[in-house]
């Protein structure tokens, strides 16, 4: 039976007063066997049911919908899930807790920010008018421009991955951004001014440098940096030509 | 401790929907979740939502009662009529609701919201966005919870609930990130939690879904309804039984046995690969058990190959997706391996229309609950359609409740008294040296009723599990914690959860046993007919602390329609 | 909504569409610039010819439009880069602020160095 080698960093927060109030981060190595397959994620499980039941790490759907298991696998965003270790490099499996975020325990992180500055740009449809009896129409060309941002599930890699980020802990960052792309792009909403500030100043939009960080590390292959230039322009078109949307 | 007027559990569709309800009525509402709302297993419905908007070409006469008739004919006429024509008429505003909050549906050319054709209906009426539905309706569903301004707690695990005097007056809930128990005092509760699928070892379910609320108002002394019903999905991957939406038949997608036949010419003729799940998965584990599975093994082919990459590409990205990661295999140059794989219970708290149990202030909607809308077998593309429709008469229902309440305030001794039962449950658990594994109790469980309680089911195979369960439910009760720590604790809540996990399941287990016909997901070998005379109602299961739940029966809503043989 | 992620002066888009537009005219009058000096044949070399040319109307724009595109695109662009080094809140107004007095002053010193032409 073929084994697999998961290197883990562990931290624990109920730790943080002893041993140099390191909250005993350290890496641990697990040996797990399997049969002809194995995720990341199931490895996960082993572990924490035969191995270490203190491990701690998200999860939910297993099936790279739900966003809950992005993590640092071998230097590479992923989903815990949707990563088989057949398709990884020979030797031990380095599985990290998603970088330059604050960590809760072990491999989870604190998504607080992330959260609240997804709420911040009214992640919702704003309407000024009242809706029509049936569903508002939207052709199928406008419908197409929502493909690629509604796929979005929220799953912070772009946002951990992001050196704009790193740098101003106040930047929207690229989720939050494209979730405002989202509706911004949307045939059917008819915000005015009402997002548009949450979003066009130097700690939104303008902070994107166009590094491409984020599309590297999107799991579903999404394009965070193309919907940001698009809000920049849309911005100019909005204030400076008085375009309605 | 923290108070709210409403506290509903669980933020998938249902408990959103109920939320956004209760908050427009002007109720303290807050949502406690053991994930992110936008991270339930809501968004990972694929296909679609019915309703009978009448958009697609060959639907133009399309009518909510015709979707109601094609509902309960799928249910084996065990689902309750007057519920059903509620669902079915509010589908249509709950629809457009959706659109106008949002929601990204796929779009026909002159931009009214796509429908695509489902099993066992008459109609194309299934409302999609690609395939990946429940993702769209989740999201925008929190969206508007966000703007309605509803608080979230979010990473809480429901524990238990506070029960004064045979009212529901709060839960207890352990926050994981801050690895401590709260008491949550309220006037009313709101169970969300989804589904049970987990109890079987082959589910499409996300793993948070245990069933532990059903099994909270169960332990409560509430009934579950309906247990023994539990939907087989004729299409889940074979090595990791994930979901290949019904969108995939639905879009023109064939089954293929290992002679290359589409074997549903034999079993029905007319829907081919478009009959209800139940038939399709039986037709399926017949094929496979005489021998004609692919090489004579235990799975069967998806083909989608003919309906060409451009096809493909455009309405089911996502099942593409999900078969190169997790199968291996592109459909657009080879067949799908499947198999039929645990998807759905039909069964769960026993409520009615309004979501009320019977118990004052306790309340669920949603795949924990059974109205019972989908009686037997639910349709597909009605579970997504089940949690907005229901979810918000549960919200109105709650507000309306609290409303006519005299005194507010919560229950400070019932709650303290839960607080502390909670606390004395983890110590025990904690402090047992020596004592059983849960893992391999789960594990024990989640085989025993994959292969005693599966598609095709027969008395002394039944007994054989429900035995099993049994010294599965007085082995749980040693169970021993291996990690007392208090931050995101999985062990501890795994171990919460299965104990739940075992009495949902052995309620299924007995439920399954006790009814000797066959209906819908309920196929007998020893009893292969449907009994109206004797089991046209529905099953009751009452807690015990030892041993399975009592059973008691409970009449079906008939009325708009007469039960009749189920041909398609 | 988060605390401290909207900016209120919205001063970003002036900076970003300057910064576009003034990367457009260093593009223009530097492709000019290359093609006069090296490509076309603007007659003889010599100090009285370019001095003349310099003084030229046209000339004269052109060459404080690339001042000014330039200082501030160089700037900006250093800012830019500078503020992904922690430069937040006051420190950000301190650090703009800075580079503005800079820019003012380098553009007057390079005004200074093309008055005579103007003058001329």
């Amino acid at each position: 039976m073929p084994e697999a080698t998961f290197r883990i960093k562990r931290h624990n927060p109920e730790k943080l007063d002893d041993q140099n109030g390191t909250g005993d981060d350290r890496y641990d190595d697990f040996t797990v066997p399997y049969e002809s397959s194995l995720t990341v994620l199931e490895g996960l499980f082993y572990i924490q049911e035969n191995l270490d039941g203190s491990l701690s790490f998200r999860y939910c759907c297993r099936a790279a919908v739900c966003g809950s298991c992005a993590m640092y696998i071998n230097g590479t965003y992923r989903l815990a899930c949707q990563t088989n270790v057949r398709h990884l490099d020979d030797g031990p499996i380095t599985v990290e807790p998603m970088p330059h975020m604050p960590v809760v325990k072990d491999l989870v992180c604190d998504m607080t920010d992330f959260f609240a500055k997804y709420e911040t740009v009214m992640p919702h449809i704003i309407r000024n008018s009242a809706p029509p009896e049936k569903e508002i129409i939207q052709s199928p060309e406008d419908r197409k421009k929502l493909d690629m941002p509604v796929d979005c599930i929220l799953c912070g890699s772009c946002y951990s991955s992001c050196p704009s980020v790193w740098g101003e802990g106040n930047y929207l960052g690229p989720a939050a951004l494209l979730k405002a792309y989202r509706f911004e792009v949307d045939s059917r909403d008819e915000a005015r001014k009402e997002r548009l500030p949450r979003f066009d100043n130097e700690r939104g939009s303008y902070r994107c440098h166009t590094i491409t960080n984020c599309v590297e590390a999107c799991p579903k292959e999404l394009n965070p940096t193309e919907a940001i230039q698009w809000l920049k322009g849309a911005a100019v078109r909005r204030r400076l030509l008085g375009r309605a949307k | 401790m923290i108070y709210h007027e409403l506290v509903i559990v669980g933020g998938g569709l249902a408990g959103l929907r109920a939320a956004i309800e209760a908050k427009k009525q002007g109720i303290d509402v807050a949502i406690v979740s053991q994930v992110w709302p936008g991270r339930s297993h809501s968004g990972a419905a694929q296909g679609g939502v019915n309703a009978a908007l009448a958009n697609h070409p060959d639907s133009a006469d399309d009518t909510w009662e015709k979707h109601a008739f094609d509902t309960v004919k799928g249910s084996d006429y065990l689902a309750d009529q007057d519920a059903v024509a509620q669902m079915t008429k509010d589908a249509i505003p709950v629809i457009y609701e959706l659109d106008h909050a949002g929601c990204p549906f796929s779009r026909f050319d002159d931009g009214r919201i796509a429908q695509r054709p489902f099993g066992g209906a008459g109609y194309p009426r299934t409302c999609y966005g690609a395939d990946k539905t429940g993702h769209y309706m989740l999201h925008t569903m929190v969206e508007q919870a966000i703007e309605a301004g509803v608080p979230m707690y979010v990473e809480w695990f429901v524990a238990r609930l506070v029960v004064d005097e045979g009212v529901c007056r709060g839960v207890v809930a352990y926050d994981m990130v801050g690895g401590t128990f709260e008491l949550f005092q309220a006037e009313a509760v709101v169970i969300a939690t989804g589904g049970a699928g987990r109890v079987y070892s082959n589910s499409t379910n996300a793993i948070i879904s245990t069933g532990y609320g059903m099994a909270m108002a169960y332990h409560a002394g509430v009934a579950l309804k309906d247990l023994e019903f539990v939907q087989f999905h004729p299409t889940g991957l074979l090595t990791t039984n994930i979901l290949m939406s019904e969108g995939a038949r639905g879009e023109g997608g064939y089954l293929l046995n290992g002679l290359g036949e589409r074997f549903m010419q034999k079993y029905a003729p007319k829907a081919m690969e478009l009959a209800p799940r139940d038939i399709t998965s039986r037709s399926i584990q017949t094929e496979i058990n005489e021998g004609r599975g692919i090489d004579g093994k235990g799975y069967v082919y998806l083909d989608l190959r003919h309906l060409g990459a451009p096809k493909i590409l455009e309405k089911l990205p996502g099942i593409r997706d999900l078969a190169i990661h997790f199968e291996g295999v592109d459909p657009i140059e080879e067949p799908i391996p499947i198999v039929p794989s645990q998807h759905y219970s039909m069964g769960g708290i026993d409520t009615d229309m309004d979501g009320r149990t019977s118990m004052p202030g306790l309340y669920a909607a949603g795949e924990c609950a059974c109205v019972s809308v989908h009686g037997a077998n639910r349709l597909g593309g009605n579970s997504l359609l089940e949690t907005v429709v229901f979810g918000r008469r549960t919200g109105a229902a709650a507000a309306q409740y609290i409303d006519g309440l005299e005194d507010l305030g919560g229950s400070a001794a019932a709650g303290e008294e839960a607080l502390a039962d909670v606390r004395d449950r983890v110590r025990n658990l904690a402090n047992r040296e020596g004592g059983e594994d849960p893992y391999a109790i789960r594990a024990a469980m989640t085989s025993t009723m994959k292969e005693h309680f599966g598609v095709f089911r027969e008395a002394s195979v039944m007994q054989a599990g429900l035995d099993k369960m049994l010294d599965l439910k007085v082995r749980v009760k040693e169970a021993e914690l291996r990690h007392a720590g208090g931050v995101f604790n999985l062990d501890m809540i795994r171990t919460f959860e299965l104990e739940g996990m075992v009495d949902v399941a052995l309620g299924i287990a007995a439920g399954a046993l006790a009814r000797t016909e066959s209906r819908g997901s309920h196929s007998r070998t020893d009893f292969p007919d449907r009994d109206d005379a004797n089991w046209l109602k529905h099953t009751l299961a009452f807690y015990q602390t030892d041993g399975g739940p009592r059973l008691e029966a409970k009449a079906v809503g008939l009325g708009m329609f007469e039960p009749q043989e189920r041909k398609y | 909504m988060r605390q401290g992620v909207i900016e209120e002066n919205a001063g970003g888009m002036w900076l970003w569409l300057l910064q576009r537009l003034t990367a457009v005219v260093l593009i223009v009058g530097l492709a000019v610039h290359i093609v006069a000096t090296h490509v076309l044949n603007l007659g003889e070399l010599s100090y009285d010819n370019v001095a003349g040319r310099l003084a030229m109307p046209l000339f004269v724009v052109v060459d404080f439009a690339l001042l000014g595109a330039g200082i501030f695109h160089a700037l900006n662009g250093l800012r830019m880069v500078l503020l992904d080094y922690g430069f937040s809140g006051r420190s950000k107004t301190m650090l703009s602020w800075g580079l503005f007095v800079f820019g003012v002053a380098a553009f007057g010193y390079g005004a200074w160095a093309l008055w005579p032409w103007l003058t001329a």
